[in-house]
């Protein structure tokens, strides 16, 4: 099913194309809207008392820089981007062909440019950027349905599906499901409050993952179906800015909203998931409204597993492929992490 | 009174919310935001057409070609199907990030 952004998207394309070939019209439309509209400014400031020559002047005052909006505008059809560069391109090109001296000059910089780039990209990656190093990554596995219209990107699924394929798939050591929804919390540590970027996680992400903290501990779906499920794994980031790096941060109490939560656990530097900007883990309990049959198309979270040891992803599509999962309508296919 | 602009992406909220049932064009949209409000927000010209446009181009809105009330042609703009949907999820958010704000400004940091 495709979401609003997506429409959007379709739309924004068709409409960027439909307006590259009208620019001109654009224009004219947009003019004959301003005149429409100060028109109908003068005919209400006339019957208002205003003279006319009066009318038209506070009108135009009013109205503001014609030229700004023109420019908004053009930004908004996606034209004026397009039209700079061809305009840039077709002065460059007049003044290299002027000199052509110059032009192999520029040619030569350009190239040179190029591959200096390209090193400067591994030293920054290897060096500043540091991937974290998740172990064994190679079985690491994206699971969702497949959208074969979008190259058979891997999309998201509902939470009923999430449990079926939890409780009856058997290639996967571990899966996880993510809560795609932005949740910001206010957190009240000690009276004073900061803002993060909260995501909601089932247990299972974190033998995912495969990655201890770097204090104390995670929680397990024994702790959270336990009652234990007013925790919170923080990142390294706000641990070192808001706690100062101290170990005694475990068993502290922060708010979240309204309710209280208990700090159990910090990751490592640089540790995320999906979303690197999000800082703070909680755990996800599924609701009885999303179990109901209705909701089993409600796709709109993000599933990663970690295949067994000596299974392939050919093998666990195999599996999922003729499994009763696909008979209740749910294709599921997954790519590598 | 004090007449207020609007934050960023709250206009197209309220140009959606103005659209429903009934199409309109960008003099009629300002003026009838205007009144709602009770003349506490004011929609500047340079901010509405270019917010129109972003619209049209995200499939919010359509715009026809239709006469006004002073006889001449203007560009009239109705709600999509998908605009409703974004009203919707908007709203939503927009609901929680205000929520947001008050906590922050009623904490004591």
């Amino acid at each position: 099913m495709l979401t609003i952004g997506d429409m959007e998207l379709f739309h924004i394309i068709r409409n960027w194309f439909a307006n590259l070939f009208r620019p001109k019209a654009l224009h004219g439309e947009l003019d004959e809207e301003m005149e429409h509209h100060l028109s109908m400014t003068i005919d209400k400031k006339v019957a208002e008392g205003m003279s006319s020559n009066l009318a038209k002047k506070a009108a135009l005052k009013e109205f503001g820089s014609v030229e700004r909006l023109r420019d908004e505008c053009q930004d908004a059809w996606g034209t004026r981007f397009l039209l700079d560069t061809v305009s840039d391109i077709r002065f460059a090109a007049r003044q290299l062909i002027k000199s052509k001296g110059y032009l192999a000059v520029t040619i030569l910089t350009i190239a040179m440019c190029s591959g200096l780039n390209v090193s400067i990209y591994r030293y920054v990656h290897a060096w500043i950027v540091k991937p974290f190093d998740y172990p064994n990554a190679e079985e690491v596995v994206a699971v969702g349905k497949i959208w074969k219209k979008q190259r058979n990107k891997v999309g998201a699924i509902s939470p009923l599906s999430f449990t079926e394929i939890e409780r009856e798939a058997r290639s996967f050591k571990a899966i996880g499901l993510v809560d795609s929804d932005d949740n910001v919390g206010v957190v009240v540590p000690n009276g004073s409050a900061f803002v993060a970027d909260v995501m909601l996680i089932t247990p299972g992400i974190w033998d995912v993952a495969g990655v201890k903290p770097l204090l104390s501990s995670t929680f397990t779906r024994g702790s959270v179906e336990e009652g234990h499920d007013k925790v919170a794994v923080i990142g390294y980031q706000i641990w070192q800015s808001r706690f100062g790096g101290s170990v005694n941060v475990i068993g502290k109490q922060i708010r979240l909203d309204d309710s209280e939560h208990t700090i159990i656990g910090v990751m490592p530097d640089r540790f995320n998931i999906l979303y690197p900007n999000r800082t703070m883990w909680l755990p996800r309990k599924e609701s009885s409204h999303e179990m109901k049959e209705a909701n089993r198309e409600s796709n709109s979270h993000r599933v990663i597993a970690r295949l067994n040891e000596g299974v392939g992803i050919s093998q666990a599509q195999v599996e999922l492929d003729h499994s009763p999962l696909c008979l209740r309508g749910a294709a599921f296919l997954w790519e590598s992490g | 009174m004090t007449k207020h602009i609007f934050p960023q992406g709250a206009l197209e909220l309220v140009i959606i919310r103005v659209l429903q049932g009934t199409a309109n064009h960008g003099w009629g949209i300002a003026q009838k935001i205007h009144l709602i409000s009770n003349d506490v927000l004011k929609v500047e010209e340079g901010s509405l057409y270019p917010a129109l446009a972003r619209m049209v181009q995200k499939g919010w809105i359509k715009a026809e070609w239709g006469t006004s009330e002073n006889n001449r042609r203007a560009k009239y703009y109705s709600l999509t199907k998908l605009g409703q949907k974004r009203l919707n999820s908007e709203k939503q958010n927009w609901e929680a990030m205000v929520a947001a704000i008050a906590v922050i400004l009623g904490t004591e940091c």
